[in-house]
Formats: structure tokens, C-alpha cells, sequence
């Protein structure tokens, strides 16, 4: 068991027992990874601010019920995180375009030429467009491995599978991902 | 001749993996979360009144409904009682000397 970990132990035991400030450690901790997880599943930074709000205040109201001995406290955030997700697309229906002016702003600042920051952007709107058609569990693989680099184990224990069963995931969704992408160049 | 063209197979599907997993480590970048959002949902986590239940014992029930009839029905004597004694009152100023 690793330092960080030990020190994560003692925080969620005293954010367990009411203490508020091992709760505001614990979000100052995880609030950008949850953050990032649900903008890339609904595309703007306006639902993501509201899911995100409600993922911590569920946890926060619910902390009293987690089982650290279970799966880890980010495991427990990320599946709230993910069943919130679900609830919202399930309430908005009608498909959501996938913001890109924080991607467009990444690309023009390293520098490359206007052109060639438009065909990025367009390749990344492309791209991001492809990942959207993906199943719900395939889109939450690609953003814990891209955006949060989670490794196949820490995503296993996220999704609750085996670290085999996320490697051949994994690999079937980089086929369907590569499929999709092809039938948006034809 | 079918080994070779299964290992060639194969190696093309490594390059285009490899290649879609730069790709997409190079386009989903984690975005900033907007620093004021951070600050005001951590104070409002933090500030949250806690929730209390209040619990209401049967006891209470039935001393709030006991009390609720007992005013009720002591209103309705009160009433019978007064108009019982005016018209007494007004029998025994109109009765025959």
C-alpha cells in the first residue's frame, strides 16, 4: 500500500464519520477527473458543471453507505458519475454535438498554422463525432484511457470487470472506432 | 503462403491501432474545469445545512388530534350552553305572573 493511498484511507475515514474537510480534500482530489469524465460523455461544459455538482453532493449524501473495503473511493465517484450520465441521456433524448472550442483553443495555442489547425480540429470534431456513436461502456473505455490515462487495471477496477475483460473491450472498440471513422471519410 | 498473408494481416492492424491510439491520445486532451465552479460547489459542499429528519412519535399524533377534538367539542357545549341559558332567561321574562 502506497503512502497516497494510506493518507486516501485516513481522509475517507473521517469524510465517512462527517468530517467536512476530508470531504473537501476528497473532491479537490477527484473533481477534475469526474469533471472531465462526464464533459466528454455529454459535450458541454454547461451539463457538466450540473452533473458534476450533483455527483459530489450524492456522494456527499451517501458516504455514510460506501464500503472502502470494496472498490476504491474514485471506482465508487465514476460509477455515481456514470449511472447520472446514463439518467441524462436517457432524459435528453435528441443527440448532443460534442463541444470543441476548448479542443479548437488547445490546437491554435501549440502553435501550428491556421490551416492546419482547421484540418486538426475538423479531424478531432470527426473523431470525437465517432466516439459518440459508441455504446455507453465503449465511450467511458476511450475517455478513462485517453483523456484520464487510466491504465487496464485502474479501468477494470473502475468498471468493475476483469483486467482481460477490459484488454479484449478495448481491442473491439478500437475496431468499431476505426469502422466508424471509415464510414465518415466514404 | 496463407501464413504470410495472416502475419501481414495482422501487422497492418497493429500500425492502424497504433496509429488511431495516437490519434486519439493527441485529440482528447483533459479540458480546465472552470476554476469559479470549483470554488462555489466546494463551498456549497461544504456550507450544506445537514439534513435532518424530524421524527413525529404517535404520542405526539394523538395529543395534537386530542387536543384538536377536545377544543372542538368544548366550543360546541359553550354554544349549547349559551343559547340553553337565553332562551331560559328569555322564557322566564315573558311567562305569566
Amino acid at each position: 500500500m502506497t503512502e497516497t493511498e494510506i493518507n486516501e484511507d485516513a481522509t475517507l475515514t473521517k469524510a465517512v464519520q462527517g468530517d467536512a474537510d476530508a470531504f473537501s480534500l476528497l473532491y479537490e482530489r477527484y473533481v477534475n477527473r469526474i469533471y472531465n469524465y462526464i464533459y466528454y460523455r455529454t459535450g458541454n461544459a454547461n451539463d457538466a458543471e450540473d452533473l458534476t455538482a450533483r455527483v459530489f453532493h450524492r456522494a456527499l449524501g451517501h458516504i455514510q453507505r460506501y464500503n472502502n473495503k470494496g472498490v476504491p473511493f474514485s471506482a465508487w465517484l465514476y460509477r455515481i458519475a456514470h449511472n447520472l450520465v446514463a439518467n441524462w441521456h436517457r432524459d435528453n433524448s435528441r443527440k448532443q454535438e460534442v463541444a470543441l472550442e476548448d479542443n479548437a483553443i488547445q490546437l491554435v495555442h501549440r502553435g501550428d498554422p491556421p490551416e492546419l489547425a482547421l484540418v486538426n480540429t475538423q479531424e478531432t470534431e470527426n473523431l470525437l463525432r465517432a466516439i459518440r456513436t459508441l455504446s455507453p461502456e465503449r465511450q467511458q473505455l476511450v475517455i478513462l484511457k485517453f483523456v484520464q490515462r487510466l491504465s487496464n487495471a485502474e479501468i477494470a477496477v473502475i468498471m468493475g470487470r476483469s483486467e482481460g475483460a477490459i484488454k479484449s473491450l478495448y481491442h473491439r472498440t478500437l475496431l468499431a472506432l476505426r469502422e466508424e471513422i471509415e464510414k465518415t471519410i466514404r | 503462403m496463407f501464413a504470410a498473408q495472416s502475419f501481414a494481416s495482422q501487422q497492418r492492424f497493429v500500425t492502424e491501432d497504433s496509429m488511431l491510439e495516437q490519434r486519439l491520445f493527441s485529440a482528447l486532451n483533459p479540458v480546465q474545469v472552470n476554476p469559479e465552479f470549483v470554488d462555489s460547489l466546494k463551498v456549497r459542499l461544504t456550507s450544506a445545512p445537514g439534513v435532518t429528519v424530524e421524527r413525529r412519535t404517535d404520542l405526539a399524533a394523538a395529543v395534537v388530534i386530542g387536543l384538536g377534538l377536545f377544543t372542538g367539542v368544548f366550543a360546541v357545549w359553550m354554544l349549547l350552553m349559551a343559547r340553553y341559558f337565553f332562551r331560559r332567561r328569555k322564557a322566564g321574562s315573558t311567562a305569566p305572573d
